[in-house]
């Protein structure tokens, strides 16, 4: 097992990347041109910012489908206060609200102990409801060129929500792999128990991950508030499954304990170029929800075939070693 | 003893009083065509809620019935000019089964947990519904057969009521009084323990899973008469409430055990608290809102009794 670190594994995604645009730039003209691979890149950041939260919340055996709605709050405030604060206190702003609902979340996770998934499907609709009151269902708007060109501007010729997605990325990462913080993560996910015994403070931990997943949501609603030049209550139906679907599919573990930052980042740009494709090809627009939908399905089922085969080979290992050994049953249903 | 008695009756309790409440504050709720109403619309809930009771008492979830609800109204209004009423029904029920059998399937052959399993099949499921009609209202505004599935009678009884009754007798005796019951409950309380002691586990899961879908076409069919449209978009959070209602009654999200008359009762006091929100000119938003708001609390109720119960243990 050792140098597991270089397996096929952790850079299946990104071999299938490389694939997936050999097999376009194949068979379409577009998929030649530099600018499609920059809009990918600018497109996947949306998803991408929110993403990177989300794979700490993972990791740590939970979920927060309450994003796609918090999205849309933030981005509404994010929208009312850009025009009195500037963009950089509408940053900290937005940042810090994220954080204030990603709070919430990890106070009914954490402290009323609420399963997770539950607990954010119910802020689910309320953060949505809350968005639609505050806004009675009217769309916000900021059309000033400082504040779109966040999200529509390039620097260096890279999109400037990428250059945020990187440097997101690869600040989370260092936290992930260096930092007391990111170990008491991956402990909490691979054995709740056993953290516990050993002196982590599990709520306190996964009341921090859910504001961090809050704080990257807030990052997340500014590019995109500013990209769309406006924010409205029914904006971004569904942006919770692209999220989760980019952390699974970047190899993080369903039942917690693994996942990597940069394998997530680059599943977001594997999502964004699956969804230029499909627009591309003129794929029916309900088709590409069922397109999506039985990807995500293939993403998830990674897990328990990966944990399948293991299995079957640790079975086979333990038949060599001691043939009566009963075959233990891995949970199948228990969400 | 006082504990386990208000566990039991609690839900009771806060249905009458909930209703006394919106008794005084809008009288109307007690007209006689509003009580029907009412009830049509509990009806809804309470169907799709006894399939989740088996699910959620099971250990898991079912999160794909918003979609196969509107995958049902879609079904009816395409079929019923060409197969009838009731030939449409029974074709409805056969694509709730199969879809149902996916998810089975995909949660135990696949080894997907059910909650990420059936929100992916949400998404598939509701694609398919759009596609089916182009995204279109199918309306049956011209056949009219449908209508009895909420205005006609079953011996004397409103049809949405004789069929909520039946639902749940059959719910009760089968969670109840047979080996099915037991291993749900078993699957719920003990995957590993379920498994070693010989209950054919994925047998018993796609089983909850066909049941989750087709008590949710029973519903879908209620609505359909209701509406009189197939449309792909409606539905949307409907399993948010059916959970709500589930849990409301007295199941425990824990699994291993069930509640089935609890959910029936809060499948009411939820249509309750709609109606009367709805009468007193609350803003559908606000409902919306004030539905959360109520998930939560019940939520942290179960979470409460949970620990209660463990501290008893």
């Amino acid at each position: 097992m050792a140098r597991s670190r270089f397996s096929l594994r952790e850079r299946g995604i990104l071999i299938a990347l490389f694939l997936f645009w050999a097999i376009c730039a194949a068979t379409n003209a577009m998929f030649r041109e530099t600018s499609t691979y920059l809009s990918i890149l600018r497109e996947s950041s949306f998803v991408g910012v929110s993403a990177v939260g989300m794979t700490f919340c993972i990791i740590s055996g939970d979920f927060d489908l309450s994003v796609g709605s918090m999205l849309s709050l933030l981005g509404i405030a994010c929208v009312a206060m850009v025009g009195h604060t500037g963009l950089l206190l509408a940053l900290v702003g937005v940042t810090l609200l994220g954080a204030a609902c990603g709070l919430v979340n990890g106070a009914l996770v954490a402290l009323l102990r609420i399963p997770a998934f539950i607990a954010t499907l119910a802020m689910y609709f309320i953060y949505r409801a809350l968005a639609y009151i505050v806004t009675n269902g009217q769309p916000v708007q900021f059309q000033e060129p400082w504040f779109t060109s966040v999200g529509n501007g390039s620097l260096a010729g890279v999109p400037t929500p990428f250059l945020f997605l990187v440097v997101l990325a690869a600040g989370a990462t260092y936290v992930l792999r260096r930092t007391p913080f990111g170990r008491r993560v991956l402990a909490i996910g691979n054995s709740r128990r056993a953290s516990e015994i050993s002196g982590i403070q599990i709520a306190r931990v996964r009341l921090a991950i859910f504001t961090l997943v809050g704080a990257f949501t807030g990052v997340a609603a500014l590019l995109i508030s500013s990209r769309m030049w406006s924010a409205n209550s029914g904006m971004k139906i569904g942006y919770e499954f692209d999220v989760i679907a980019a952390v699974v599919l970047g190899g993080t573990s369903l039942s917690g304990g693994k996942g990597s930052v940069l394998n997530t980042l680059v599943a977001s740009v594997f999502f964004a170029s699956l969804n230029t494709a499909m627009n591309m090809f003129h794929v029916d627009s309900y088709m590409q929800r069922v397109v999506i939908g039985i990807v995500l399905l293939f993403a998830f089922s990674l897990t328990g075939i990966r944990g399948y085969v293991g299995e079957k080979l640790r079975l086979r290992q333990e038949a060599r070693e001691a043939p009566k050994v009963a075959p233990g049953g891995e949970s199948v249903a228990a969400p | 003893m006082l504990g386990r008695l208000f566990e039991s009756y609690f839900i009771y309790l806060v249905a009458a009083v909930t209703f006394a409440v919106f008794a005084i504050l809008t009288p109307n709720i007690l007209t006689g065509a509003n009580i029907v109403n009412l009830l049509t619309n509990a009806a809804m809930v309470a169907i799709a809620a006894a399939g989740m009771t088996f699910a959620i008492t099971g250990g898991g979830f079912d999160l794909s019935i918003g979609s196969v609800l509107a995958l049902t109204t879609c079904v009816l209004g395409k079929l019923v000019p060409h197969l009838g009423a009731w030939g449409a029904v029974a074709v409805a029920l056969l694509v709730g089964g199969v879809l149902g059998a996916v998810n089975g399937l995909i949660v135990t052959k696949l080894r997907i947990q059910t909650f990420v399993a059936t929100l992916s099949t949400m998404i598939v499921y509701r694609g398919l519904a759009l596609i089916y009609t182009g995204g279109r209202d199918a309306t049956l505004y011209a056949n009219l057969d449908v209508k009895y599935f909420t205005g006609g009678e079953l011996l004397g009884i409103p049809f949405p009521i004789a069929l909520t009754a039946l639902v749940f007798l059959v719910a009760y005796g089968a969670y109840r009084f047979t080996p099915f019951g037991v291993r749900v409950r078993g699957i719920g309380s003990n995957l590993a323990a379920a498994q070693v002691s010989g209950i054919p586990v994925d047998a018993t899961l796609i089983a909850i899973f066909v049941i989750t879908a087709t008590t949710t076409v029973l519903s879908g069919t209620l609505l359909t008469s209701q509406l009189l449209t197939g449309n792909g978009r409606v539905g949307l959070g409907f399993e948010l409430e059916v959970i709500t209602a589930t849990i409301l009654g007295g199941t425990s999200l824990s699994g291993g055990r069930g509640n089935v008359w609890g959910t029936l009762v809060a499948a009411l006091l939820l249509t309750i608290i709609a109606n009367g929100l709805n009468l007193l000119g609350l803003p559908d938003q606000y409902q919306r809102l004030a539905k959360g708001l109520i998930f939560i609390v019940a939520l942290a109720l179960d979470s409460l009794l949970r620990r209660l119960r463990e501290r008893r243990a």
